[in-house]
């Protein structure tokens, strides 16, 4: 069986790894609308970057509670902690939220910023537009971060 | 605050009108009524075209433009309507459009050399290949694997094959042979997967014809070449383009207006500032000999169109709310309530005293160096501005680049729970003074009533319940909660004819309080972005430390330190405009905010290349 320790860095890995992804996909679509539209109007450049970094904040909330798990189970400080397996998976669950959510949700937001990509391609003057409407989608990405940090500081190590 | 508008109505001597309305647009005060607009096509217009022009010819110039200070221009010069101008013009589209010409020209020679080449060692006249009396000679390729058989084959029939050329593969043959072999000849070649091409030329030998087309080439490459020389010399004087650039835009939004009239006379009609008006007069006065002033105050059901006016800080926060939707004239404007706001929580998301320094230097110096205008400009001042509050609780929090170190409150990385419960108390308190204004409405549009049971029972509601977290207070909790829920239950339904109808909405109006719920804990936003900073801050100083064990780690943690925190900088920028843009559109304007205004858009110059002096 696994220790605790080893319970704890695979929910580390995986909340960085699927929310990363999720990112990836999400700024890979808004992207791709980005080319699209600047293969027209080659003037747009810096509001479609601006649009086409949105879904990136998943990543960092993935990578940022990543961090955190290492920090609360000694990892990162090169003291790792003897943790038992209760503890390991404690870790692990609390680490679920973000990395489901940051999955999902980076997919998601990036469809919605290629869709507000499209929308600035006819209007030029939408861009603040655009941009709240794929903030939207950003809520829940935020929330999930919200539940995994305070489970993560809510574990007595 | 919405400046007062008033009507206004002239009427002057169709004679004067042209110069009226020039001085009007110079004064950049007056929107007129447009009932008629033609709206062209942007590109057919003449602005466009020259616009076109300057972009082509400045990118010959090779000047670099991205720092060039806009140059000053008084007015007078702007619209020094000169001859000269018009002709650069002209020269620069008949120079562009003859270099466009030549390009065609010489990319068609070079597909014909492209075809001819492989034949150019075809000695023979190219008319020649053809059927004679007794025998004929064809052109062609066969396939190199197919060479060798192909020469055995005609050898036994003695007709004779010449290699041209091999190139890719391919073999460029000349085939001659006896008439009376024809059928046989060709069965020959089809075995051999012969393809027959002639050189693409009427008559000649192909390499004369290479020759020929290789000095037209050059004679017009020579011809571009001057061509290219004299757009240089344009391009020195590309400020005359620029000027009839300008001055082609505003005669075109001259253009755009239909004024009424009748024979002799024409009918104006627009909106102007009330501080204006006597502006207005003087102006009318100045340019007509003789001409009609009338000013009517705004009347219910007019559509006015919007000028908000605030001082030095809050007009910087404008773009914000314009972003969403420009005020309406009849309701309040929420600027110098949301700009505080903005500014606090702009603070809060980045939350640190080093990256508060930072954006403080870089936007003053981004506006010394490219002296943006009008939204840019707004947009950066709003961000030097909250470099001021991000430095405060960056302090606050002892947060200094991603290091702890003495925090005067608390550090949000050590207490989250703190910090969480501080942004949802701060949240309570944004949404309260958006329902505040709500209530200044109501007041002043005399329903002082609507404004107690609909905004203010639902103020001492949310109080109610916060405060019974508080033990001290949870007493005067109960009473509030209880008087809250009553008045609301009672109330919410005045409107229905029935009891029950009226009872049975005020139930379903309580369920209201759950979106009051997400809104608060949308708040908790601001938890999440300043931990999300500070954390990939304290990430990267420590990816830093650990490389700093030889010099030349160290000096790769010198980078580590730079480019990390310059990446995290511009991540949290952006996510603090984008998220604190969001709380404000649908948290704090839903509580009161309708906009759906017209902006004010009065006739002016506006120049694109050059900063006008002296407007007056």
């Amino acid at each position: 069986m696994f220790s605790g320790l080893t319970i704890a860095i695979l929910g580390s890995a995986l909340c960085a790894a699927l929310a990363c992804t999720g990112s990836a996909f999400g700024v890979q679509t808004a992207g791709k609308a980005g080319a699209g539209v600047l293969s027209e109007k080659p003037e747009l450049f810096g509001k479609v970057l601006v649009l086409q970094a949105l879904p990136g904040t998943q990543g960092i909330y993935g990578f940022l509670t990543a961090v955190l798990i290492m920090v609360q189970i000694g990892v990162l400080g090169g003291n790792p902690a003897e943790l038992t397996v209760a503890q390991g998976w404690m870790f692990f669950f609390a680490a679920l939220p973000i990395a489901i959510v940051g999955l999902l949700s980076g997919m998601a937001q990036g469809n919605t910023a290629a869709a507000s990509i499209h929308m600035l391609a006819k209007e030029t003057d939408s861009t603040a537009k655009g941009i709240t409407m794929t903030a939207l989608v950003e809520t829940y990405a935020i929330l999930a971060l919200l539940i995994s940090i305070l489970l993560i500081f809510g574990i007595a190590v | 605050m919405i400046a007062a508008m008033n009507r206004a109505l002239i009427i002057c001597m169709k004679e004067d009108e042209s110069r009226l309305i020039e001085a009007l647009q110079k004064s950049g005060i007056f929107m007129p009524v447009s009932k008629h607009k033609i709206t062209n096509n942007d590109s057919s217009k003449e602005s466009s075209k020259t616009n076109f022009l300057i972009k082509q010819v400045s990118s010959l110039s090779k000047q670099n433009n991205f720092f060039a200070e806009r140059k000053l221009l008084s007015y007078d010069k702007l619209l020094d309507k000169n001859e000269e101008y018009l002709n650069l013009k002209n020269d620069c589209i008949r120079t562009l459009d003859s270099i466009k010409e030549k390009k065609q020209i010489i990319a068609q020679h070079k597909q014909l050399i492209e075809r001819l080449y492989p034949w150019k060692n075809l000695a023979s006249n190219v008319e020649d290949i053809r059927k004679n009396n007794y025998s004929s000679t064809l052109t062609g390729t066969v396939k190199k694997k197919n060479m060798k058989k192909l020469s055995a084959k005609l050898a036994s029939f003695g007709a004779m094959y010449q290699l041209v050329n091999i190139h890719n593969n391919t073999c460029y043959v000349t085939v001659s042979f006896f008439n009376s072999d024809q059928g046989k000849i060709l069965t020959i070649l089809k075995d051999c997967e012969f393809s027959e091409n002639r050189p693409d030329i009427k008559s000649g030998k192909v390499q004369q014809k290479i020759d020929n087309i290789s000095q037209e080439i050059a004679k017009l490459e020579g011809e571009i070449e001057k061509e290219n020389s004299a757009l240089f010399q344009i391009s020195k004087e590309l400020d005359k383009l620029k000027i009839l650039f300008e001055q082609e835009k505003a005669q075109e939004e001259l253009n755009e207006i239909n004024f009424d009239e009748t024979s002799s006379t024409v009918y104006i009609e627009g909106w102007i500032k009330k501080s204006d008006v006597k502006k207005l007069k003087n102006i009318a006065e100045k340019n007509t000999t003789v001409c009609e002033l009338e000013f009517f105050d705004v009347k219910q059901g007019d559509d006015v169109p919007t000028v908000v006016e605030n001082n030095k800080f809050v007009s910087q926060f404008e773009v914000i709310t314009d972003m969403f939707s420009t005020p309406s004239y009849a309701k309040a404007d929420p600027n110098p309530v949301m700009a505080p706001w903005y500014w606090v929580i702009f603070g809060l998301m980045v939350g640190d005293a080093g990256y508060g320094l930072l954006m403080l230097i870089l936007c003053l110096l981004l506006t010394k160096f490219i002296k943006p205008r009008s939204n840019a400009k707004k947009l950066i001042n709003t961000i030097t501005f909250s470099s001021f509050t991000t430095m405060f609780w960056g302090i606050m929090f002892g947060s200094y680049f991603g290091e702890t170190f003495m925090p005067i409150l608390f550090s949000p990385l050590d207490e989250p729970i703190k910090m969480l419960i501080f942004s949802m108390v701060l949240g309570v308190m944004h949404i309260f003074s958006g329902m505040l204004i709500k209530v200044y409405e109501k007041i002043k549009s005399g329903n002082v009533l609507d404004a107690i049971f609909d905004e203010i029972s639902w103020i001492v509601l949310i109080t109610g319940l916060a405060l019974l977290f508080l033990p001290q207070s949870r007493q005067i909790a109960i009473y509030l909660t209880i008087i809250a829920v009553a008045v609301i239950f009672l109330t919410a339904g005045r409107h229905k004819k029935n009891i029950f109808a009226r009872l049975a909405t005020g139930l379903t109006s309580l369920y209201g309080v759950t979106s009051y719920v997400s809104d608060i804990l949308s708040y908790s936003r601001i938890l999440a972005l300043s931990l999300a900073t500070a954390v990939v801050a304290m990430v990267m100083n420590m990816l830093a430390q650990m490389m700093s064990t030889s010099t030349l780690g160290f000096v790769l943690s010198l980078f580590v330190y730079i480019i990390g925190h310059a990446f995290n900088l511009a991540l949290g920028l952006l996510s603090a405009y984008v998220h604190d843009s969001r709380l404000q559109y649908i948290e704090f304007f839903n509580k009161f905010y309708e906009g759906g205004g017209k902006e004010f858009k009065p006739i002016s110059i506006k120049a694109h290349y050059f900063d006008i002096k002296n407007k007056n």
